[in-house]
C-alpha cells in the first residue's frame, strides 16, 4: 500500500508538469491523469483503516479531480502541487509517524470489555464492578494509544485480566514477538538470581547465574531470543557477580536497596499470569519482586559463614526468562506422556496427566469408553502386581474436557453414582444462562459418573500447583471426597473451573469463564469468590525448606514426587 | 434533459435482453434461496439463510450492476448514437446526467430488490425462523441500496473513462469472482470505504456462541444473533455512500466533459 501511495504522489508531481506537456500533445488522454488518484485509492482503501493520516491522500484525490474542471495551466500547476504536498503529509503521518500502524487500543478494549461484562459468568459470584473497572482501565488504554505505547497495553491488559482472580480469565496479544517484548519490559531487570519465601518465612535466592542447573544467560539464544537483546554490554562479564560475591542458590536475602523484600513485594503491580487464590499468589510474590531496580541493585544476604554481606547487582538484562525458568522449575510435573504410568518403586506408580484431552475423536464429544478401558487396565495391572501407592501428577494440567476427568475418577471413585456438575438453563435468545430468583444459575443437565473403586488397596496422592487448572482443578475437587486421596504441593491447584471461551480484537484475544459449572447446592463449584479463598482442598502443603531449594535447584530432582513418595 | 431520458427510457423499456437479464437474475437467486434451504444441515429459514450465506444477498448483484450500467453508460459509446446527441445540441452534462443518474438509482434499487429475493423464495418454502427478527433484516437489505449505489456510480465513472462496456462487464465479473475472496484474505475492517466491506458489515449480524456439557452428546452450541443495526452503520452507510457516489458521478462528468470522441 506504501507503494501505492507514493504512486499517487508521483501522479501529483507529474500533474504539475502537465499542462505544459500537454501543449504538445493534443489529446484530452491525458486528463486520466486526473482520475488515475482516485482510483488507486479505491485499490488502497481495503486495505487500510480509516485513519486520519488518510486525510491528505484523499484530499490529493480531490484536488486532482477538481483539475477536469479548469483548464488554467497555472492554477492546474498550483492545484496538482498542493495535491502533491497533501500526498506527502500523509505518508510522513503514516510511514515517519506511524500513525497507520497498530489498531486502537482504547477501540480494542471497549469491544472487549462489553462481550465479557455482558457473558461473564462469575460477575456477582467474584462481586465484579464493572463500572469502577472501566473507569480504572480505559484511561490507561486512552493513554497508551494516545503515546502509541504497546508497552503500556500490554500491562494494562495483563492488570485488567487478573482483577477478575480467575485463571480463566487471560490476555493473548496478536503479536507474540510484541508480547514478549512488553513482558521483558514489563517484570523487569534480572540482577542473576530469583526470590522465593521459605516456609520458615525467610527469603531465600534461587535460580542463581552461575550455578550449574540455573538459567544461563549465555544460552538465551536457545530458548529466549527476544531476550538476547535485553542484555547488558557487559552482561557476559558480570554474570558471575552473585557467586563471586558468595551469594548462591538457597543464601537467605535480608535486603534489596536496603529495603526488606516485604516492602519490595509492595511494587509489584503485575503478574503473568492471574492467581485466583491468595495463597497461591503469595507464594510467588517474591519471585516478582526480584525485578524490581534500576540498573544496579544493593542486595543483602547472609553467606556461607553467616555473615551479613552487600553485594551490588547490575542488571544483566530482562528479568522475564528467569522468572519464567523458575516458575517452571518448580511446577514442571513429571516428563512423561499424558495419561502414561511409570513404577517410581516397588510399591509406588505414577500416573501423569498433564492435559484432559486424550484424542481429537472424543475431545468435542462425552465418550472417553477407549481411554477409561485403558486406564482400567493399567489400573488394575500395578494393583495385581501389589503397588500400594499411586501418585497421580497434575502438575501443570491446563484442563480439557470434563467427560476425561470422568472417565479416569470412575475408576478410583467409591462405588455408586458421583456428580460431577450441573450445566445451566441456556436463555436460547440472548445465549446466556438464566439465573433463578435466588440469584443462582437454574440446573439444567446433571454429569455424573460411577465409581468403581479400583484402588481401594492402597492410598492415592494427587501432586497440584497453580497451574493445575479448569478440568485439573475439577479433577482434583472430586477425588478430593474419596477415603484415600491425599492433595499435596507447594501450592494448592488454581481454583478455576468454569468452562471457558474467547474473543478476539484486533490486537488480541481475551479468554473468561462463560459457561457454568453448578454443584448439587445450585452454587458454582470451585471457583474462588471475592474472599479469595480456594475452592479445591489441599490436605498438605509441601513445606518449602532450604532441603527442598538445594533439590530443586542445586541437584535438579523433582523434589515434590520424592516428598510423595516418602510421604 | 427531458427528451434524452425519455430516449433512454424507451430504448430500456423496449429492450428485451434488459428483461431476460433481469428476469434471469430473479429466477436464479429465488432458486439459489430454496436451493440453499434444502442443503443446509440445520433446520433451514429464511433467517438462517441470511446468517448463514450473507454473501448470496449481495454478490451476485455487481455483475447485474456491471452490466446494466455498462450498457447504459457505455453502450452508446460503441453505437456512435452519443455522438448524435452531441450534434443534435444537447449538452454533454445533461447527456451524462440522463445516463449516469437513471443507471446508478435504477441498478441500485435492482440489486437491493435482487436482494430480497433469495430470502423471499426460502420464506415461502420454509418460513422465517427464529434465528433474527424480520425488522433487523429488512431494514439492512434495504440500506444496501446505498452501498450498491456506490457501486454503480463507480461503474458508472469506469464506464465514461473506458467507454466500453465489456470492460465495465468484466470488472463486475472480477468484482464479484474476487469480492468474497478479498475479504478473507483481508478480514473484515468496519470499514465503510469500500462498498463491498459495507455491504458484508450490513449483513454481517453480531453474534454469541454459548455451549453446554451435555452427557449424551458432549458439548452443544447454541448461537444467538443480534439483528440490531447502530445508529452509526446507518448513518456511516447512507452519508458515506452518498458522497463517495457523488465523487465518482462528479469525476466521470469531469473526464467526459471535455474527452475527445473518437
Amino acid at each position: 500500500m506504501d507503494m501505492l501511495m507514493f504512486l499517487i504522489l508521483a501522479i501529483c508531481i507529474f500533474g504539475f508538469f502537465l499542462p505544459s506537456i500537454r501543449k504538445k500533445y493534443d489529446s484530452s488522454i491525458w486528463r486520466l491523469v486526473y482520475v488515475a488518484p482516485l482510483i488507486l485509492a479505491v485499490l488502497i482503501s481495503p486495505f487500510i483503516k480509516w485513519n486520519i493520516g488518510y486525510a491528505g491522500m484523499y484530499l490529493a484525490v480531490i484536488l486532482m479531480l477538481l483539475q477536469l474542471f479548469t483548464e488554467k495551466q497555472g492554477l492546474n500547476k498550483l492545484i496538482s502541487g498542493g495535491a502533491a504536498v497533501s500526498v506527502m503529509v500523509s505518508i510522513i503521518c503514516i510511514m515517519v509517524l506511524n500513525m497507520g500502524v497498530g489498531g486502537s487500543y482504547t477501540g480494542d478494549f471497549e469491544e472487549a470489555f462489553a462481550v465479557m461484562k455482558e457473558h461473564y459468568v462469575l460477575t456477582e459470584e467474584k462481586g465484579i464492578d464493572w463500572d469502577s473497572l472501566y473507569a480504572k482501565y480505559h484511561p490507561l488504554f486512552e493513554r497508551a494509544e494516545r503515546e502509541k505505547d504497546e508497552i503500556l497495553d500490554h500491562k494494562s491488559w495483563l492488570q485488567f485480566t487478573q482483577e477478575f482472580h480467575d485463571g480463566h480469565v487471560g490476555y493473548l496479544a496478536a503479536d507474540s514477538q510484541s508480547a514478549e517484548r512488553a513482558e521483558c519490559e514489563i517484570f523487569g531487570n534480572d540482577y542473576g538470581l530469583s526470590l522465593l519465601r521459605l516456609t520458615s518465612g525467610e527469603y531465600v535466592a534461587v535460580n542463581v547465574e552461575g550455578c550449574e542447573k540455573s538459567l544461563n544467560i549465555l544460552d538465551y539464544g536457545k530458548d529466549y531470543e527476544y531476550a538476547e537483546n535485553y542484555l547488558s554490554d557487559d552482561a557476559e562479564s558480570d554474570r558471575l557477580q552473585l557467586l563471586n560475591a558468595g551469594l548462591h542458590n538457597g543464601s537467605v536475602i535480608t535486603t534489596w536497596n536496603g529495603k526488606s523484600i516485604e516492602e519490595i513485594e509492595k511494587e509489584v503491580d503485575v503478574y503473568v499470569e492471574t492467581f485466583p487464590s491468595k495463597d497461591n499468589e503469595e507464594f510467588y510474590l517474591p519471585m516478582y519482586a526480584a525485578g524490581k531496580g534500576g540498573d544496579s541493585v544493593e542486595i543483602g544476604f547472609i553467606d556461607d559463614s553467616g555473615m551479613e554481606k552487600t553485594v551490588k547487582a547490575k542488571a544483566l538484562g530482562a528479568y522475564y526468562p528467569r522468572m519464567i525458568s523458575t516458575v517452571n522449575k518448580l511446577d514442571d510435573g513429571v516428563n512423561i506422556s499424558n495419561l502414561d504410568f511409570q513404577p517410581v518403586n516397588s510399591e509406588t506408580a505414577v500416573l501423569r496427566i498433564y492435559q484432559m484431552a486424550y484424542d481429537s475423536k472424543s475431545y468435542e464429544g462425552s465418550d472417553y469408553t477407549a481411554m477409561t478401558e485403558e486406564v482400567r487396565q493399567k489400573v488394575l495391572e500395578y494393583r495385581d502386581r501389589g503397588y500400594k501407592r499411586l501418585i497421580i501428577d497434575l502438575r501443570k494440567n491446563g484442563g480439557g474436557s470434563p467427560f476425561m476427568v470422568g472417565g479416569v475418577v470412575q475408576l478410583f471413585a467409591p462405588e455408586g453414582e458421583h456428580l460431577i456438575s450441573y450445566s445451566a438453563v441456556i436463555n436460547e435468545k440472548t445465549a446466556t444462562y438464566e439465573r433463578g430468583a435466588d440469584g443462582k444459575y437454574v440446573k439444567d443437565q446433571k454429569i455424573s459418573y460411577m465409581g468403581e473403586n479400583l484402588w481401594d488397596q492402597g492410598d492415592i496422592i494427587i501432586l497440584v500447583n497453580y497451574e493445575t487448572v479448569s478440568a485439573g482443578d475439577m479433577m482434583t475437587y472430586l477425588m478430593a471426597e474419596y477415603p484415600n486421596v491425599t492433595i499435596m504441593g507447594f501450592t494448592g491447584s488454581n481454583s478455576s473451573c468454569q468452562a471457558v471461551t474467547s474473543y478476539s480484537t484486533a490486537s488480541g484475544g481475551i479468554s473468561f469463564s462463560a459457561v457454568p459449572n453448578i454443584g448439587e447446592d445450585g452454587e458454582l463449584i470451585i471457583d474462588t469468590r471475592t474472599d479469595r479463598v480456594r475452592g479445591v482442598p489441599i490436605d498438605h502443603v509441601i513445606p518449602l525448606t532450604e532441603e527442598a531449594i538445594d533439590a530443586i535447584f542445586d541437584r535438579g530432582e523433582d523434589y515434590l514426587l520424592d516428598y510423595a513418595v516418602n510421604y | 434533459m427531458k427528451k434524452l431520458l425519455s430516449s433512454l427510457s424507451y430504448q430500456s423499456l423496449r429492450n428485451g435482453a434488459f428483461y431476460r437479464l433481469t428476469g434471469l437474475f430473479i429466477v436464479a437467486m429465488a432458486v439459489l434461496g430454496v436451493v440453499l434451504g434444502l442443503s443446509s444441515d440445520d433446520v433451514p429459514s429464511a433467517g438462517k439463510l441470511i446468517v448463514d450465506s450473507p454473501s448470496v444477498l449481495w454478490l451476485f448483484q455487481t455483475m447485474v450492476i456491471a452490466i446494466i450500467v455498462g450498457t447504459v453508460c457505455a453502450g452508446d459509446f460503441k453505437d456512435k448514437d452519443l455522438y448524435y446527441e452531441i450534434m443534435s445540441g444537447h449538452s454533454r452534462l445533461n447527456i451524462f446526467l440522463s445516463k449516469a443518474i437513471p443507471a446508478t438509482v435504477f441498478t441500485a434499487l435492482l440489486a437491493t430488490l435482487i436482494s430480497a429475493v433469495p430470502v423471499i423464495s426460502n420464506c415461502i418454502f420454509f418460513g422465517w425462523g427464529d434465528v433474527i427478527e424480520v425488522k433487523g433484516a429488512v431494514i439492512r437489505i434495504a440500506l444496501c441500496f446505498f452501498p450498491f449505489l456506490r457501486l454503480a456510480a463507480f461503474f458508472t465513472l469506469i464506464a465514461f473513462l473506458s467507454k466500453s462496456r465489456m470492460l465495465v462487464t468484466a470488472l463486475g465479473y472480477i468484482a464479484m469472482c474476487f469480492g468474497v475472496v478479498l475479504q478473507n484474505i483481508i478480514g473484515s475492517h468496519s470499514s465503510f470505504l469500500l462498498s463491498f466491506f459495507n455491504l458484508q458489515d450490513l449483513m454481517d449480524y453480531d453474534t454469541w456462541s454459548i455451549y453446554n456439557l451435555n452427557p449424551a452428546g458432549g458439548i452443544v452450541m447454541h448461537t444467538a444473533y443480534d439483528s440490531s443495526i447502530s445508529g452509526r452503520m446507518i448513518t456511516g452507510t447512507i452519508m458515506i455512500s452518498i458522497l463517495v457516489s457523488a465523487v465518482y458521478l462528479i469525476a466521470g462528468y469531469g473526464f467526459f466533459r471535455k474527452n475527445d470522441l473518437d
